[in-house]
């Protein structure tokens, strides 16, 4: 489990993947809800995923000719930090450096 | 339909991404052509390629590589020079005009014997020392340290063998000699770059998303 707190668009890529947890969620469609770039949000998932709070699949196309589609949701891990890491975040912070749960 | 500026754009950002990122290279690559909008698609584009830009800047493996890559560009160039040593060494042997032999010549006409019997192994040992250090430079590009500690070690031997050779005719250096330079550097860089590596690898795999 990470020690430090997650960074602002980590907490909003975790805000986009809690509500629908069980979901398979693409890139792009992550970028529409959380507003961050690709070039924030592939990192935050990479970052996620060597954690093991993230997992990855290839779904297969669902259009011809188009290459599959890599599709991420949170693991069991990722759902219990998400959950501490949103809270923790709205809670006023009196312990800047505190261990999230 | 994505443009085909994007699509170089992705295919940089597979090239710049490190080994242990190219899963997600493909991802972001595979997820471009998902995109209706030629225009999206590029602004996409070109967060992957900053995002795979940070990702090798960040990666572990790559600065270790890069450390050991300017260790051995500084070895290798202790190399040139002491093979430069070693060709001036080897034309007074083939006859060229040698200032040092006159000097002592005029001097000291013993230590002009002594510094002509010891010539031929002081030139070998430089040639023998130029290529070991060039050795050490190649297999540190490598990255095969066990390979450039023996060879390290052989530059080691052959470079006493020539300070010993040089102190026995002539020479008192006052300072530490330049056939030590090489190792010297290698002694104080590579521990610290190592060190650094293995501290930098573990602060990676702790860090929080």
């Amino acid at each position: 489990m990470p020690a430090r707190r997650p960074s602002p668009q980590t907490l909003r890529v975790l805000a986009a993947l809690l509500p629908r947890a069980g979901d398979w969620r693409h890139g792009y469609d992550l970028i529409g809800e959380t507003g961050l770039a690709s070039g924030t949000l592939y990192p935050v998932l990479m970052r996620l995923a060597d954690q093991g709070l993230l997992e990855a699949t290839w779904q297969p196309p669902q259009r011809p000719g188009a290459p599959p589609r890599h599709a991420y949701r949170l693991t069991q891990a990722g759902v219990a930090y998400a959950l501490a890491a949103i809270a923790a975040a709205a809670a006023p912070r009196d312990d800047p450096g505190g261990v999230m749960a | 339909m994505t443009s085909a500026g994007a699509r170089w754009l992705c295919g940089l950002a597979a090239q710049l991404m490190p080994p242990s990122r190219r899963a997600w290279a493909t991802a972001m690559a595979a997820e471009i052509a998902h995109l209706g909008d030629a225009r999206e698609a590029r602004r996409f584009a070109l967060g992957c390629l900053a995002a795979a830009l940070a990702e090798r800047c960040r990666d572990a493996d790559t600065a270790r590589r890069d450390g050991l890559w300017a260790v051995a560009l500084v070895t290798a160039g202790f190399a040139v020079d002491r093979l430069s040593c070693a060709a001036h060494g080897l034309a007074v042997l083939g006859g060229a005009p040698d200032g040092m032999l006159a000097a002592l010549m005029r001097h000291d006409p013993a230590a002009a014997e002594a510094y002509q019997a010891a010539r031929p192994l002081v030139v070998a040992a430089f040639v023998a020392l130029g290529i070991a250090q060039l050795l050490s430079a190649w297999f540190l590009s490598r990255g095969r340290l066990r390979d450039f500690a023996i060879s390290a070690a052989a530059a080691l031997v052959i470079a006493t063998a020539a300070v010993a050779a040089q102190l026995a005719v002539v020479w008192t250096p006052e300072t530490l000699p330049s056939e030590f330079h090489a190792g010297v550097v290698q002694l104080l860089a590579l521990p610290a770059l190592l060190a650094w590596s293995w501290h930098r690898r573990r602060a990676f795999e702790e860090d929080a998303p």
